[in-house]
């Protein structure tokens, strides 16, 4: 079997790329003779299917299934390049990105521990190491938001078969699942945003320390500039995947709010029958019979005009003014009056004569003689007319008399 | 005061129910853009017209005219629809207006279950189903198509419904689920564990 070399490696996925990428869309992998068949109907080079084969897995472009001896799948770094350039990553669970940060946290303690000691190739090393592992975590922020987008993507699309209360499902596990935890770690006094905190302080303090050596300094400056822009990096890919999985969730959610609300209705008419729909009588549907006020003009204007009528302010109230109103009729002055006049042939014509008063005054103080117990009155037969300029009033005269017995008191 | 334009038209459609959308054209846009007016002038009649989000103008009912057992068959009909379209569509709001139904492929009668709502409003074959969409048109929830109909977006209304009564069973499910603690016993002195209402 030959060494792997990468010019082979990349000499072969060229010329075979459809067998490769037939392998990558076999979820379950490819039984040798299939993969050795593929390989002879598509190749248009002289090697036989046999070489190639052993050639894929000699530089590692293919490798058996775990516990299948006659099944070949991908080797994982074909696999993740296919995944790449398909945009078709996997979704990195928030495990796998604290992986990666437990293994950040770990060489940075190694970091702060050789910066103490001074120890300058210490550094070096581990600086590398660290380099990686931010590349690492860069790739894999990258990839995951890649797979979130191609998710929702395929969600969005509409020849997807699942239905409401699937699609539902799909994105709120894709939110619960792995955005939110994601949102744990990255947030500002998330994991993340603490390690990659101490992790610049701690390259501050070593730049510090090895101010002298300008080799040191100059990968320290840049470990620091490229954990700056991965933690940018990070956080916007985070945010690009929080924001298109929730714009996703909320059409879904309105969606499956709907359909729960159908459904929760559907079930109590199952069980109480259709009297049971009372939510629909809160639509308050009209429908009644009026008769066209419209078309009556008369009625129209009115309408027309109650529509824009505001009623005027209430005049003021008046107050009572001594000056406008009429005095008081006092009985016993009155009474007092005729009993000085008497005997009186004609009450309503002396009252006349004697005050001037209009009408109703005049008969009040009419009554008032009549029902006084100093004078009697004595009814005639006659009806008179009695003048009072505007009103002309008919009554039979009364002859008024002082009563014997209060005269003598 | 100028006469409201389209109003005998306007009124007489409202109070049989009906809901105005764009799809009407001219009329809906003299009485969207003159909303106002023509909403005093039904309020100085004791009636009280409305304007839905989704662009809808409808006349509200008082509680004696309302049509009582017509709006309770087309809701069961929208209920059913929403449904089947939950479990057999991807989304349910862009495809119930796109969609252009036709009788004999509406699944009320298809499914034991729905079949068994329908008959309890007393729809029984595709004529009375054709009833029921005739009472949709009729209130500007629907409209003919060549071989059918399909929902305008009055139908929305129905929508709204189905949202009420999804908020209604969440908050039934959460105070079932954190049900708030009962009052410890005489915790007044004049408590006697009578209901009172505050």
């Amino acid at each position: 079997m030959s060494t792997p070399d990468i010019r082979t490696f990349f000499r072969l996925a060229h010329q075979h790329f459809e067998t490769l990428e037939a392998l990558f869309n076999a979820r379950r992998g490819m039984r040798e003779a299939e993969l050795r068949s593929r390989l002879d109907d598509n190749s248009s080079h002289t090697a036989s299917a046999g070489h190639i084969f052993r050639q894929f897995q000699a530089h590692r472009l293919i490798e058996p299934r775990p516990a299948e001896t006659a099944s070949f799948e991908l080797t994982p770094p074909v696999r993740q390049l296919f995944r790449e350039f398909l945009r078709k990553q996997k979704l990195s669970t928030p495990k796998a990105i604290r992986t990666y940060l437990d293994r950040l946290e770990e060489l940075m303690g190694r970091l702060n521990h050789l910066t103490e000691a001074s120890n300058g190739s210490g550094v070096e090393r581990v600086l590398e190491h660290i380099d990686t592992e931010i590349e690492n975590i860069r790739t894999l922020s990258r990839s995951n938001r890649e797979a979130v987008l191609n998710r929702v993507t395929e969600l969005r699309a509409t020849t997807t078969s699942h239905s409401v209360r699937e699609r539902f499902a799909i994105i709120s596990e894709l939110l619960d699942d792995y955005v939110t935890p994601l949102q744990d770690i990255v947030h500002s006094q998330g994991p993340f945003e603490q390690l990659f905190s101490q992790l610049r302080t701690m390259l501050g303090e070593a730049q510090t320390v090895f101010a002298d050596d300008p080799s040191l300094a100059r990968g320290l400056k840049s470990t620091t500039a490229r954990l700056r822009r991965v933690r940018r990096t990070v956080l916007e890919n985070f945010e690009a995947a929080r924001r298109e999985t929730t714009r996703l969730y909320e059409q879904h959610e309105t969606n499956s709010d709907i359909l729960e609300g159908a459904a929760s209705l559907l079930n109590r008419v199952h069980h109480e029958g259709t009297g049971s729909l009372r939510l629909v009588d809160e639509m308050k549907l009209a429908s009644f019979t009026m008769r066209t006020v419209f078309q009556e003009e008369g009625l129209s204007s009115y309408l027309h005009d109650m529509a824009g009528y505001e009623s005027p302010d209430p005049e003021p109230i008046q107050e009572p003014s001594s000056s406008h109103s009429p005095p008081v009729l006092d009985r016993d002055e009155l009474i007092a009056d005729a009993h000085r006049a008497c005997p009186i042939p004609d009450a309503m014509a002396w009252l006349i004569d004697v005050r001037d008063d209009p009408p109703p005054r005049t008969l009040r103080a009419f009554r008032y003689l009549l029902q006084s117990a100093k004078l009697s009155a004595t009814y005639g037969h006659t009806r008179k007319e009695y003048d009072f300029g505007d009103t002309i009033l008919s009554a039979v005269p009364v002859h008024v008399m002082v009563v014997e017995d209060t005269s003598s008191s | 005061m100028e006469a409201l334009p389209h109003l005998e038209l306007i009124f007489n459609k409202l109070r049989r129910g009906y809901h105005f959308t764009p799809e009407d054209g001219e009329v809906y846009r003299t009485l969207w853009d003159r909303f106002e007016e023509y909403q005093r002038l039904f309020d100085s009649l004791g009636l009280d017209l409305k304007k839905h989000p989704k662009n809808v103008v409808y006349l509200v009912a008082n509680d004696n005219v309302q049509p009582g057992k017509q709006a309770r068959r087309m809701g069961l009909f929208m209920l059913v629809l929403v449904e089947h379209f939950g479990e057999t569509h991807s989304s349910i709001v862009s495809s119930l207006f796109d969609t252009r139904f036709r009788l004999e492929n509406l699944p009320h009668l298809k499914a034991a279950r729905y079949e068994e709502y329908m008959n309890a409003i007393d729809v029984h074959d595709a004529d009375d189903l054709d009833g029921i969409v005739r009472s949709l048109v009729r209130f500007g929830f629907a409209k003919r198509v060549e071989n059918g109909f399909m929902l305008r977006k009055a139908a929305y209304r129905f929508l709204d419904l189905c949202l009420e009564a999804s908020d209604l069973a969440k908050e039934e499910s959460e105070s079932e689920q954190d049900p708030t603690p009962p009052d410890p016993p005489n915790a007044s002195p004049d408590s006697d564990g009578s209901p009172s209402i505050e």
